[in-house]
């Protein structure tokens, strides 16, 4: 009989090496010191394809610590395929425990929302993030967005805005509303609703975006101004669940996915599984809540 | 020349750099680096040792220069970073309270505007930090991402004349250079290129 021998092997604590770790680390510092700038790395090689969650997994895996509690979410719930592999695979290679609870994790790991609870300073959230460049739409090569970066030329993609709105009578990007940090560059929040954009300005916790196929990471340190891009008419809104309770809990005011029963009829449930638990256990977690302009 | 044993260099470094990405992320607030047995030799001190074991190795640059042979010598041998020209490296090893470091700040890399992380790291050491008191030495005023308002620390052993350097090198966003303010007791703070620094003698 062939005996199996490919998983009997030890890996280091983190699976990633210690010289790839210290190399992602010194990014790390330098996205934190250039808020909102993408600073390229390594992005080695991990044991899942590029663009599942390995800019994520870089990042948490450089900065995460034995004493570390994670949880990982994918759109808000903890339960879906790729965040329970995540962190099946997380908790294996480190041996951390691993939480649903969002106040008492040390380490998030996202994919397209930010809990709706808010992070202290004790926490770092970690967003997966598909496209890190929100010039991308209006320009296709890399060497000209870093440019544009440079300059702080962001002429087309007000242009772009400005378009969305003549068409549409709405600025129409939903998901990874383009933000400008700190005054100065313009960065893409990840595919995050709208919902989640202000809560990024000025929080209490570390975000930090880390995109493994394009190579890159960036950083909004705590206490920084992230504004959406908006103009003095047409204001920045989220969206709005007006006269909405969720099906499963009768909480309101948060995100909530939209889920269709049948062909008439659909019904609402708040997307942040560990909020929508505590929702129904009557405990409403603190909340920054947007008010849209009237 | 020692080469450090005592120093694990998985969860060491891991624990120092968590310290470290605390400090950069809230410039102003004082941390202080978990205990390790090193022996660094005099005068790079114990908490600039722990920020090089923690984020050099062999494909990073540094220049100690201005600490003498025996500092360089450390850090190569226990990092494996190449000791270069202050123009070129990555990280760079100052006395705080030297005034001719002010001299070395203007000369470390500042990036290029469309790489501007490659701006040097400085490690600037000085004798003592705290929130409040410390007759004789500087008050910093902070403010900047990751301070909610302003942030105030004392500083001892550290020549405004270095400050200026430092805020005359961090004058064109986004180029510019990143310190980290080692103590003698191992408190460090940041000072990231963003933060706007103001100082008064106490």
């Amino acid at each position: 009989m062939i005996a199996t021998r490919k998983f009997e092997h030890t890996y280091n604590f983190a699976f990633i090496d210690e010289r790839t770790k210290r190399e992602i680390r010194r990014k790390i510092l330098k996205a934190i010191a250039i808020p909102g700038y993408q600073v390229p790395y390594s992005s080695p090689e991990m044991p899942i394809a590029r663009g599942w969650g390995t800019g994520g997994l870089h990042a948490s895996l450089s900065i995460i610590g034995p004493d570390d509690v994670f949880k990982i979410i994918d759109q808000g719930s903890d339960a879906s395929v790729n965040a329970c592999n995540l962190r099946d695979f997380v908790r294996r290679m480190t041996s951390c425990r691993t939480t649903f609870d969002t106040a008492e994790a040390t380490l998030i790991q996202t994919r397209h929302r930010k809990p709706e609870e808010i992070l202290t300073e004790r926490q770092i959230i970690v967003f997966q993030v598909p496209q890190p460049e929100p010039l991308r739409s209006v320009e296709r090569y890399e060497f000209k967005t870093r440019i544009m970066h440079a300059e702080a030329d962001y002429a087309k993609m007000w242009v772009a805005l400005y378009e969305s709105y003549v068409k549409f009578g709405a600025i129409m990007n939903g998901a990874g509303y383009p933000v400008r940090v700190n005054g100065r560059y313009i960065m893409t929040p990840s595919p995050i609703p709208r919902w989640d954009v202000p809560n990024l300005s000025m929080a209490p916790c570390l975000h930090v975006f880390s995109a493994g196929r394009e190579k890159r990471l960036h950083c909004v340190p705590p206490f920084t101004r992230v504004e959406p891009l908006e103009f003095e008419d047409v204001k920045f809104r989220v969206e709005e669940f007006r006269e909405i309770v969720c099906a499963a809990s009768g909480g309101d005011r948060a995100f909530m996915d939209e889920i269709y029963e049948s062909e008439s009829t659909r019904k609402f449930v708040i997307n942040d599984s560990d909020f929508l638990d505590k929702v129904r256990l009557g405990q409403r977690p603190p909340q920054r809540l947007f008010q849209n302009p009237v | 020349m020692i080469r450090e044993t005592a120093y694990h260099e998985i969860f060491d470094s891991q624990r120092h750099f968590r310290t470290l990405l605390d400090a950069m992320a809230r410039p102003g607030k004082i941390d202080r680096f978990a205990p390790v047995a090193i022996t660094p030799p005099p005068p790079l001190t114990n908490a600039a040792a722990c920020t090089a074991l923690a984020l050099l190795d062999s494909d990073s640059t540094f220049d100690a220069a201005s600490l003498g042979p025996d500092a360089i010598r450390y850090v190569q041998v226990n990092t494996g970073a190449r000791a270069v020209p202050i123009a070129e490296a990555d990280f760079v090893f100052l006395d705080g309270g030297d005034v001719a470091s002010a001299e070395r700040i203007a000369a470390a890399r500042a990036g290029i505007p469309t790489y501007p992380e490659t701006g040097a790291t400085i490690v600037l050491q000085v004798s003592r930090m705290s929130r409040s008191s410390g007759a004789g030495g500087l008050e910093l005023t902070l403010s900047g991402p990751g301070i909610e308002t302003t942030t105030h620390v004392v500083i001892n052993g550290l020549q405004a004349r270095n400050l200026e350097s430092l805020a005359r090198r961090n004058r064109e966003f986004p180029l510019g250079v990143d310190a980290i303010v080692t103590a003698d007791d191992g408190g460090i703070i940041c000072l990231p290129r963003t933060t706007r620094v103001s100082w008064a003698t106490v």
